[in-house]
C-alpha cells in the first residue's frame, strides 16, 4: 500500500493540479466574457500551480523514460560500454538536479524568513518549493529506474 | 568575452548529447558549468531561472492544448475523421494515402503536437494502408510526415513557444500557420501520388454512396467543428491562445462525456497523468533551455554569433537560405523547443536586420521544425511511426526521404512568399 502511494505520488498530484488549473481558468474565462467580471487576482494562482506540474511531471516522466535524448552513439556501444554511460548519466543528472534542489531550498528558506506572500495571500515559498521537491524526486526516480535496469527488469 | 566560453558551452552540451543524456539535462548541465567556471552569476540564479520560465500565463496554453488533444484522441474522433475521408476520397488513385494526408491536416487543427498526431492517426492508418497493399515503410513515413503538419497548423505548441521567445503575437502566429500548413499537406499529396498512384499492389477503395458520406459526415461533425471553435475565437479576437486552449478542453469534455459518450469518468485520471507527464517533458526543456539562452545572452555569445552570421547573410535571399540550412541541420539533432531557445537569441537580430516579419519568420522556423521531426537521428515522429509499424529507424529513415524532399520544397515557397503566411492575419481584429 505504502509502496503504491510512494510510486504514484507525482501522478496523483498531477491529476489534482491539472483538474483545478483547467477548472479555475475556465471559470475566469466565463466570468470575464459572459459576466464581464475579470477575476484577474486569480491569474497568478494557475501559473503557480503550473510550476508544480512542470517539476512533478518531469519527475514522473523519468519513470516512463519519456525524456528525449540522442541514442545514435549509445546504440553502437557494447553492453559494458552502455553500463558505464548509464552510470555517467545518473551521476551527471544527479549532480545537476541535487544542486538545483540545494540552491532552490536556499531561496525557499529566504522567502520563509522574509514572510513573502503572493497577491492572493498564500506564501511565496509555496511556488519556490516546487523546484527543490521536483528536482529531488527527479533524482530519486532516476536512481530507482537505474536500479531496476541493473536488475534487468 | 573569453573565447573559451562558447567552446565549453557548446562542447559540453554536444558531448553530453552524444552520451545519451536527456536533452533537458544536457542543456542545464552545460549552462551551470559555464556559469560556475566563468563566474557569470551566483548559482542561486539557476533554480530562479528554471522557475520563472514556467511560471507563465502564456505558456499555460501548452498543457491545456496537450490535454485537449489527449481528450479528443480518446473520443475516437480520429476514427470518425478517417471514416469520413475514406468514403469521400478513398476511391481515387493512392486513395488511402490521400486520406492520411487530409486527416493529418484536419487533426492538426485539433492537436498541437507532431508525435501525438502521428500516434493517434498512425495507429489507425498504418495498419489500414498495409492491409490495402501499401508498402509498410512508406506508409509509416507518410504518417510521420503528416504528423509534422500538427505543429504548423494551429493550435501548435511550437508556435506558442516561438511566440514567447520571440515576443510575437501568438494569435497572429496561429492564423499565419493555416495556409503554410495546407501547402505542406499539398506537397505530401504530390509525393503520395508519385509514390503510390501507379502501384499495382494497391487495392483501390470502394466508392462511397451519398448516403454513406452523409452518415460519416454527421458522425465526424463534432471533430470537424473543434478547429473552427478554437480558431474562430482567436481569429475574431475573442480569445487569447491560453483561453482558446481552455475552451478546447471543455469542448473535449462535453463531446467525450455527453455527445459521443466514448469517455468514462474512470478514463480521466489516465488522461490527466499522460498530460502532466508530456507537460513535464516539454516544460523541463523550456526551463533548462531558457537557462541556456540566458547564458548565451549574458555572456555575449549570442551577439557575437549574430554579428558573424550577419556578415555572411548579405541579403534577404542569401540570409533566408543560410538560416534555413542552419535550422534544418539543427533539426536533425535537437528537438524544436531547444532550437527555439538556443538559436532565436542568435537569429532574431539577423532576422530584424534582414527586414523579415517576425510572424512570417515564426512560420518559416516552425516548418523547419516540422521537417526536423522526420529527419533522423532525432526525429520524434519517426520514433512513433516506427513503433506502430514495427520497423527499424534505418528502414523508415530511407523511406521518409521523398517526404523530406517534398516538405523542403514547400519550405522554400513559404520562406520566399511571406504573403502566404501573412495574408489571413490582415483580416484579424
Amino acid at each position: 500500500m505504502i509502496r503504491k502511494v510512494w510510486d504514484n505520488i507525482e501522478e496523483g498530484a498531477l491529476c489534482l493540479l491539472l483538474f483545478f488549473m483547467v477548472t479555475i481558468t475556465f471559470v475566469t474565462v466565463v466570468t470575464r466574457y459572459v459576466f464581464d467580471l475579470p477575476l484577474s487576482y486569480i491569474d497568478q494562482l494557475v501559473p503557480n500551480m503550473f510550476v508544480w506540474v512542470t517539476f512533478l511531471g518531469a519527475s514522473a516522466a523519468v519513470k516512463r523514460r519519456a525524456h528525449l535524448g540522442l541514442s545514435l552513439l549509445y546504440d553502437l556501444f557494447p553492453a559494458g560500454g552502455r553500463a558505464v554511460v548509464d552510470a555517467l548519466i545518473l551521476l551527471g543528472c544527479g549532480a545537476f538536479f541535487l544542486g538545483t534542489a540545494w540552491f532552490g531550498l536556499k531561496i525557499v528558506s529566504l522567502q520563509m524568513e522574509n514572510r513573502l506572500t503572493t497577491s492572493l495571500g498564500y506564501p511565496s515559498w509555496f511556488v519556490g518549493l516546487a523546484v527543490p521537491v521536483g528536482s529531488a524526486l527527479f533524482v530519486v526516480r532516476a536512481v530507482e529506474a537505474w536500479a531496476r535496469h541493473r536488475r534487468g527488469a | 568575452m573569453d573565447p573559451l566560453l562558447p567552446v565549453l558551452l557548446f562542447g559540453s552540451f554536444g558531448l553530453l548529447l552524444l552520451l545519451h543524456f536527456p536533452i533537458a539535462a544536457a542543456l542545464g548541465i552545460s549552462s551551470v558549468l559555464v556559469i560556475a567556471v566563468f563566474d557569470l552569476a551566483p548559482l542561486e540564479l539557476v533554480p530562479q531561472q528554471l522557475l520563472s520560465a514556467t511560471d507563465s500565463w502564456t505558456l499555460l496554453a501548452v498543457p491545456f492544448f496537450i490535454l485537449a488533444g489527449n481528450l479528443l484522441a480518446k473520443t475516437a474522433i480520429s476514427e470518425r475523421l478517417v471514416r469520413l475521408a475514406r468514403v469521400v476520397v478513398g476511391q481515387f488513385p493512392a486513395g488511402l494515402a490521400m486520406v492520411a494526408v487530409i486527416v493529418s491536416i484536419f487533426f492538426a487543427g485539433i492537436s498541437g503536437s507532431g508525435p501525438a498526431d502521428t500516434a493517434a492517426l498512425g495507429a489507425i492508418l498504418i495498419p489500414g494502408m498495409v492491409a490495402a497493399g501499401y508498402d509498410k515503410r512508406s506508409a509509416a513515413a507518410l504518417m510521420a510526415a503528416g504528423g509534422g503538419i500538427g505543429i504548423i497548423i494551429p493550435p501548435s505548441i511550437a508556435l506558442v513557444i516561438y511566440g514567447v521567445v520571440a515576443n510575437a503575437s501568438i494569435s497572429k502566429l496561429f492564423i499565419a500557420g493555416i495556409l503554410p500548413g495546407a501547402l505542406v499537406g499539398l506537397s505530401l499529396f504530390v509525393v503520395s501520388y508519385l509514390l503510390f498512384g501507379k502501384d499495382p499492389d494497391i487495392r483501390p477503395e470502394k466508392r462511397g454512396s451519398l448516403r454513406e458520406i452523409g452518415a460519416a459526415l454527421r458522425d465526424a461533425a463534432w471533430g470537424l467543428l473543434a478547429p473552427l471553435i478554437i480558431l474562430g475565437g482567436i481569429y475574431g479576437g475573442v480569445f487569447t491562445a491560453t483561453e482558446a486552449a481552455t475552451v478546447a478542453v471543455v469542448y473535449g469534455v462535453i463531446v467525450g462525456f455527453f455527445i459521443h459518450r466514448d469517455l468514462a469518468l474512470s478514463d480521466l485520471p489516465g488522461i490527466l497523468v499522460d498530460t502532466g507527464i508530456t507537460t513535464g517533458v516539454v516544460m523541463l526543456l523550456v526551463c533548462t533551455a531558457s537557462l541556456f539562452a540566458w547564458v548565451l545572452n549574458t555572456s555575449g555569445v549570442a551577439a557575437a554569433a549574430a554579428t558573424g552570421l550577419m556578415r555572411l547573410a548579405t541579403g534577404k535571399i542569401v540570409g533566408l537560405l543560410l538560416i534555413n540550412a542552419v535550422l534544418l541541420v539543427a533539426g536533425c539533432f535537437m528537438d524544436a523547443i531547444s532550437i527555439f531557445y538556443i538559436l532565436l537569441p542568435i537569429l532574431l537580430p539577423v532576422v530584424k536586420a534582414l527586414g523579415l516579419d517576425l510572424v512570417h519568420f515564426g512560420i518559416v522556423m516552425t516548418v523547419n521544425m516540422a521537417i526536423g521531426q522526420i529527419t533522423p537521428p532525432v526525429g520524434v515522429n519517426l520514433f512513433v511511426a516506427c513503433g506502430i509499424a514495427r520497423i527499424s529507424m534505418k528502414e523508415i529513415s530511407r523511406a521518409v526521404l521523398p517526404m523530406v524532399a517534398a516538405q523542403a520544397a514547400a519550405l522554400l515557397v513559404i520562406s520566399f512568399w511571406p504573403d502566404l503566411s501573412l495574408f489571413l492575419t490582415r483580416f484579424m481584429r
